[in-house]
């Protein structure tokens, strides 16, 4: 008899179902085989209902985030010979289900955009004017928080986010943390008002799961501590220490 | 699963899960984290006890409770959860604290380093006053 192992998903179907239900299957065990492998086979091979998001297989796209015995996973890079003995598969936590293992992300990426992931010029250089250049060091500044894949694997982990959903959450403070750093960027005035709300870098209280959960190592927590601390800065800055200060 | 939850109404027609009051205790980092937070709690009792005692003292009516053994006990747990707080706290400082060197910042391990550096040298510097003016004796 071949080598199974259990996988445990969650199913949820809003047409019919009023709460998730939890499905076993068996599925083959081949020491190779990631998480999403053994999903990809239950889709295949035995229940061609089940729903999920995937792409590129690879760590990069961010696209197959789950709970995996609990804990936010990139499926495609938690390998099976970690859960040897079985494992539950869920949606990613803090996110409405839409069906099965796929939430919806409209939250997320609202909160991404309201933080202006990209770099904003005051006057843009004529393009025969070059690139903007850069040194190593300034590339250093910003280069970890560059790295984040909008997985969201953060908000699953955070539970200031499973308590406050209107929390603007860790991966769009670490992207403004990133353009913010960037000698490029001139845009840090802008995102101000968005990141010191309310809803933006106090309402965190330093939990520090989703530094942990990142499989990129990113470090939003440290964007968010370090966001705080120039914040109340720039405003002793600008207001107390006025006219010497740095006000626009 | 655990989670309680609803239905929403609406297009999407999505479920939502809640966190639930004891999510705290499904891992060992958010139960640390919880009690890093109950550290405060203790810090603040402690505080308002010291400004009974110095309001005691205003009104002359000061009766030093600190040979009491429930006291001493209560002062002892909460210099742990003090200690405790602030290790934490100053464990964070080489993350946050960008001290810059040239066009570069310095090492974390460094500002670490200074931060609880002075923590140990403000508490020496105090007991020796306190030892130099005679409040404590050694």
């Amino acid at each position: 008899m071949a080598d199974t192992v259990e996988v445990t998903v969650q199913r949820y179907n809003p047409e019919t179902d009023s709460a998730p239900r939890m499905q076993t299957y068996e599925v083959p065990y081949k020491d190779d085989w990631v998480v999403l492998d053994a999903i990809l086979y239950i889709k295949d091979h035995l229940d061609a209902t089940l729903s999920y998001r995937w792409s590129c297989r690879m760590g990069i796209c961010g696209s197959c985030g789950m709970n995996v015995d609990g804990y936010p996973k990139l499926t495609c890079s938690a390998h099976l010979r970690e859960y040897r003995r079985g494992f539950t598969v869920e949606p990613l936590s803090n996110f409405p289900v839409i069906r099965d293992l796929v939430v919806d992300i409209d939250d997320f990426m609202a909160k991404l955009k309201s933080v202006k992931p990209w770099i904003v010029r005051e006057l843009e250089q004529p393009l025969g004017e070059g690139e903007y250049l850069q040194s190593n060091n300034q590339v250093d500044h910003y280069r970890q928080f560059s790295q984040c894949i909008n997985c969201m694997l953060c908000y699953a982990a955070c539970p200031v986010y499973g308590m406050e959903p209107e929390f603007l959450g860790p991966a769009a403070i670490a992207l403004a943390r990133r353009y913010n750093l960037d000698s490029r960027d001139e845009g840090t005035v802008e995102r101000v008002n968005v990141l010191a709300a309310s809803e933006g870098i106090w309402e965190c209280s330093f939990v520090g799961e989703c530094s942990v959960a990142c499989p990129k190592g990113v470090d939003p927590a440290k964007a968010i501590q370090q966001t705080k601390f120039d914040t109340v800065n720039g405003a002793i800055m600008s207001t107390m220490l006025m006219p010497f200060g740095n006000r626009r | 699963m655990s989670d309680a939850g609803d239905l929403s109404a609406g297009p999407a027609h999505t479920y939502r899960r809640q966190l639930g009051g004891g999510w705290f205790l499904r891992r060992p980092s958010y139960f640390l984290y919880m009690v890093r937070e109950l550290t405060v709690v203790f810090m603040t009792a402690w505080l308002l006890w010291f400004l009974y005692e110095v309001w005691l003292l205003k009104q002359n009516a000061f009766v030093t409770l600190t040979g009491n053994y429930a006291v001493l006990a209560f002062s002892t747990v909460c210099l742990l959860f003090t200690l405790y707080h602030a290790v934490t706290f100053l464990n964070l400082s080489g993350l946050i604290l960008r001290i810059p060197i040239g066009d570069r910042f310095a090492p974390a391990v460094v500002v670490k380093g200074l931060a609880f550096g002075g923590l140990l040298f403000v508490t020496a510097a105090g007991g020796a006053v306190m030892v130099y003016l005679g409040y404590v004796k050694l």
